[in-house]
């Protein structure tokens, strides 16, 4: 069967699944293909903002601003088919009557900022705080035992034999963080019901394309044609960045090092801890390169998680080095007070920072292309970024 | 922290749960790659603690290595092979994950430490070889009166008629049917219901023990593919007597696997290149030939207790079947008619008198053979007898081998049995020699049976059965302990996962007994503090509490309680393309046990409703704490 769309969308992640599902709203037909077997192997999507700060110059307001959980919901509700749950307080009950469970959630967690004494991060932290105060973000400076009562995961054993009083930090503002994976499944399972699962392609490459369309190669089997009326609708993740940048270097050779300066890759390193007691679900820690939160899907057990997602930025390409385990044995030993800890996985994740975030747009043989950027990172930031790049095509 | 850099081709990585190592496909590996040309090292053992896995993107990872002196190394493989041992678990039913059902691994342990009750009788869930062992093993101590193998996914035995024979002959049973249910009686009963196509079996069991196989043999997986990132399933034993067929597997897949390597990471040439070639060759031919066996599987017809006319014609007509029988010439005889590629025989033989050629039906030349017997102690299936005597004389001399625990004496009385396991008559025992440190028994048998009987089995009463009290007196004194604050007495230094099953504690969670302490299930509080029951061992006066509440379970995932329903409702809605995306989908295998527990279960689930069954490798590393020293 010769399908006839008006865009092709091409992408690994939640991104492409979000603009078929925009696009199909406003009477727009399209094809999804997916160089990936499926859209759960895109590991470049997070459930919050890292919020990893480049320079001084960064808009802290703005920036805050777009990680409110209201924000949050009002970026992702739009295109979900169903309801997005909110859990709130700490002391609340997690779930209320009318909410369902199985719902992708967003998460209510305060920010806290922490830092050893004497330290280099603790000047930067309280220039943070400063800034924070200024704008009238209330954060809320804490040292010594109530900072580490707040850590999530913070063991209260032998602490006199820790210097855990010199330590100082600051509760930040309450944040949304969302269940990417329930979310996903959501959103995939609607837009397969509502394209038909013809149109949604894994496994599938985009060969080439001319004013009339492109042409894509399954896993077996010949090439098939694909009718394509308006456009080919790229979605750049790290897994598809080799494969955009050829298609640049043939169809618009100008454009690569336009291209290549529009993001700069930061190297993260993804630690899965699992605890030996509850860890409090409502904080989400920074500590110098690494963040820290209690992981789960759903509503926040009352009792706390007991997995723990350690992020940490690593600024070498020397992924599990020195730095590495003595960054998370200092914390993890020596502030947090654990005497042993299981780590349930170490993986490796790319996510960019963003310079250009205005599609990149070029003719293949004559068939309109855009390459949309922001297409990792936080759920929301995707969310948003896919609909301001649908709305102007 | 330092952390110590390395750099090196191959990484076969000791996975968790492994005891052995390295086993004898990690040997025939390491040995064919080096051969090669690569840089091959193995991680794993008491010498060098296996802490992680990074995959790279596009291929090859970081291992993170720990030594005796706990330094880190951290060491970049081009291409990584994680070695899983099996670990094989039927598809849940009511009550499946309870102290009722363990895995084999666990209840050799429970043999060899243990002084378990397995009376009255032993279910084992599998018909496989290693399933017919173990039955055989039990059944040869005198530890249970009955072991019953339970087919319940193929339609025939998977294991090799001569072992299917061995376990036979030593009284074992086969059934086949589902298992529906398993439910606790008492502390040392467990009734599991059996549906065949009669009705329901209820069998009141000691125990009931999985081992498989309860799918096709899986072998070695590059996930993704293209990656070299490969996970093995490969036998724990490190020398063929202890698993001849996965062993045979193993040794031939090692070759298959060092080819795509070397293919992959460096180019063989000249004589050495025409030398490997040949030997995959003849790994491929063997695999080939080993996995075409379930479709041509031999099994001997019976009339009633004897040999069809049909089978004793294929019988007399196989190569491994003396032609000549002479009054004064004793003779081996042979009749291992299946295609299986076990050489253990012809190996043993001091005289080269076995030369097993198959496609010309030749396997043992009986002119050369001097009846030494030390075929007979070779095999571990127990297949060889030694013949002697004129079929014209109404008795003629059959040579066995017995290792059974009853001893029998030369003039004893000894019953006759077929390869079925039926009593055919009895013999007497004219002699009894040790030939190379084992004991041959020579019977005096009915001339018309040479050919029927097969193995022999004590009469009269059972002089030295060994009970559950004679080995705990046996293996230690005895200690009074205090478990969930009642006093118990158990044997002092031993481990207290086998403690807990002996006194009829154990948890479900204490079913895996692992070696490393890597599912992280079997936690408990020794004296305050929080320990792995199968990490930790007895001692006087010690208080043991439960930490959780640990009941059966019947769901398909127990730890994330997950059921086999909700799991197939899950598949059917959101219609997953990957195993990947069915973990995340439906939490499996995300639980407290890694998925160690349930992993094969889901993977066989989500592969019958048409999930893409290229199989993912789990790469995540939960395997042993991180210790703050």
């Amino acid at each position: 069967m010769r399908l006839k769309v008006d865009y092709l969308l091409v992408g690994t992640g939640i991104a492409p699944l979000l603009a078929a599902q925009r696009l199909t709203q406003r009477g727009d037909s399209v094809v999804i293909i997916n160089p990936d077997p499926d859209f759960f192997l895109e590991n470049s999507e997070l459930p919050l903002d890292l919020l990893s700060f480049e320079t001084t110059n960064t808009d802290l307001n703005q920036r805050f601003q777009n990680n409110l959980p209201e924000t949050v919901y009002k970026d992702l509700i739009p295109e979900f088919p169903g309801a997005l749950e909110m859990s709130r307080e700490e002391n609340e009950s997690s779930i209320q009557e009318y909410q369902v469970e199985s719902a992708p959630w967003i998460r209510f967690r305060h920010r806290l900022w922490i830092a050893p004494p004497r330290s280099k991060s603790q000047d930067k932290m309280e220039s943070l705080y400063l800034r924070a105060l200024d704008l009238g973000w209330k954060p809320k400076w804490l040292e010594g035992v109530s900072l580490a009562k707040r850590f999530p995961g913070f063991a209260a054993r032998h602490l006199e034999e820790r210097d855990v009083e010199g330590w100082s930090g600051f509760l930040g503002p309450r944040f949304g963080d969302v269940d990417v994976g329930r979310y996903r499944t959501g959103l995939l399972e609607y837009v397969r019901e509502k394209l038909g699962r013809e149109k949604i392609l894994t496994n599938t490459h985009l060969i080439d394309a001319s004013l009339k369309g492109a042409r894509v190669q399954g896993q077996s089997g010949p090439p098939s044609f694909i009718e394509v009326n308006r456009a080919i609708l790229q979605f750049w993740t790290p897994k598809l960045e080799r494969v955009f940048r050829q298609c640049l270097e043939k169809h618009a050779p100008r454009m690569v090092s336009v291209f290549d300066q529009a993001v700069v890759r930061q190297l993260w390193e993804e630690w899965d801890l699992l605890s030996r007691d509850p860890v409090s679900s409502h904080v989400v820690a920074h500590f110098e390169s690494m963040r820290m939160w209690s992981f789960g899907e759903g509503p926040p057990p009352l009792g706390g998680y007991s997995r723990i997602k350690l992020m940490r930025r690593e600024s070498s390409s020397a992924l599990l080095g020195d730095q590495s385990f003595q960054e998370v044995f200092k914390l993890v030993f020596g502030f947090m007070g654990w005497e042993r800890f299981t780590v349930r996985s170490m993986a490796p994740r790319i996510f960019y920072r963003w310079n250009e975030t205005t599609p990149f747009e070029y003719d293949s043989e004559g068939l309109r292309t855009l390459i949309i950027q922001g297409c990792d990172g936080p759920l929301h930031w995707i969310a948003r970024q896919v609909r301001k790049a649908i709305d102007g095509v | 922290m330092k952390v110590r850099d390395g750099q090196i081709d191959v990484a076969i990585l000791a996975g968790p749960r492994i005891k052995t190592w390295p086993t004898q496909g990690v040997r025939v590996l390491s040995r064919h790659c080096s051969d090669a040309g690569l840089k091959v090292g193995w991680y794993g053992g008491n010498g060098m603690q296996v802490r992680g896995v990074l995959p790279i993107d596009p291929s090859g990872g970081v291992v993170m290595v720990e030594d005796t002196q706990k330094r880190l190394h951290r060491i970049r493989a081009k291409a990584l092979i994680k070695i899983t041992p099996e670990l094989e678990f039927p598809m849940p039913f009511q009550g499946w994950y309870s102290p009722g059902l363990i895995p084999e691994s666990s209840a050799r342990k429970l043999l060899t430490q243990g002084s378990l009750n397995w009376q009255p009788v032993v279910v084992i869930l599998g018909t496989g070889n290693r399933a017919f062992a173990l039955g055989s093993e039990i059944l040869g101590q005198g530890l249970a009166s009955r072991v019953i193998c339970v087919e319940s996914v193929f339609p025939d035995v998977q294991g090799w008629d001569v072992e299917r024979r061995r376990f036979e002959m030593k009284g074992g049973k086969l059934v086949f049917g589902k298992p529906i249910q398993l439910v606790q009686k008492s502390p040392f009963i467990w009734e599991i219901k059996i549906q065949d196509t009669q009705g329901i079996r209820v069998i009141d069991a000691a125990r009931v023990i999985s081992v498989g196989p309860f799918e096709a043999d899986i072998g070695y997986r590059e996930y993704p593919a293209g990656s070299f990132l490969i996970e093995w399933e490969n036998s724990e034993f490190s020398r063929i007597e202890g698993d001849v067929e996965t062993v045979l597997f193993d040794e031939h897949r090692a070759v298959v696997l060092a080819s795509q390597l070397i293919r992959g990471l460096t180019e063989l040439t000249g004589e050495a290149r025409a030398q490997f070639e040949r030997h995959l060759w003849m790994s491929k031919q063997k695999l080939k030939e080993m996995e075409s066996l379930p479709q041509h599987r031999f099994r001997y017809d019976y009339e009633g207790k004897w040999l069809s006319d049909e089978s004793k014609k294929i019988l007399l007509s196989f190569g491994g079947t003396p032609k000549r029988l002479e009054p004064e010439r004793v003779v081996a005889a042979i009749d291992c008619i299946e295609n299986i590629g076990c050489r253990i025989c012809q190996k043993a033989c001091p005289v080269n008198a076995i030369q097993i050629d198959r496609l010309k039906n030749q396997f043992l030349l009986e002119d050369v053979c001097t009846g030494c017997g030390l075929c007979l102690q070779a095999c571990p299936s127990e297949v060889p007898v030694m013949i002697s005597g004129d079929t014209a004389q109404s008795f003629t001399t059959l040579v066995f081998t017995y290792r059974e625990k009853q001893k029998i004496k030369k003039g004893d009385k000894v019953g006759l049995l077929s390869r079925k396991g039926e009593l055919l008559s009895q013999g007497r025992v004219i002699d009894l020699f040790i030939e190379g440190g084992s004991e041959l028994y020579r019977v005096e048998v009915p001339s018309h049976l040479i050919w029927d009987a097969r193995s022999i089995i004590a009469v009269g009463e059972k002089s030295e059965v060994q009970n559950a009290d004679d080995l705990y007196e046996e293996r230690g004194s005895r200690v009074e302990v205090q478990i969930q604050g009642s006093a118990r007495r158990v044997r002092e230094g031993q481990n207290v996962s086998v403690s807990l099953f002996e006194i009829g504690m154990a948890r479900p969670n204490d079913i895996l007994i692992c070696e490393d302490g890597s599912c992280g299930l079997c936690q408990i509080e020794i004296d305050g503090v929080r320990r792995f029951a199968c990490q930790s061992t007895q001692h006087q006066g010690m208080s043991i509490r439960f930490t959780r509440d640990h009941t059966p379970s019947s769901e398909l995932c127990p730890c994330q309680a997950i059921s086999l329903p909700d799991f197939e409702s899950t598949l059917s809605a959101q219609r997953p393309d990957t195993l990947e995306a069915v973990t995340q989908i439906s939490g499996v295998g995300q639980g407290k046990c890694h998925g160690l527990v349930c992993k094969k279960s889901w993977v066989r689930a989500a592969e019958s409703r048409g999930v893409v069954s290229d199989r993912y490798a789990d790469w995540r590393f939960p395997w042993m704490d991180w210790i703050f020293k």
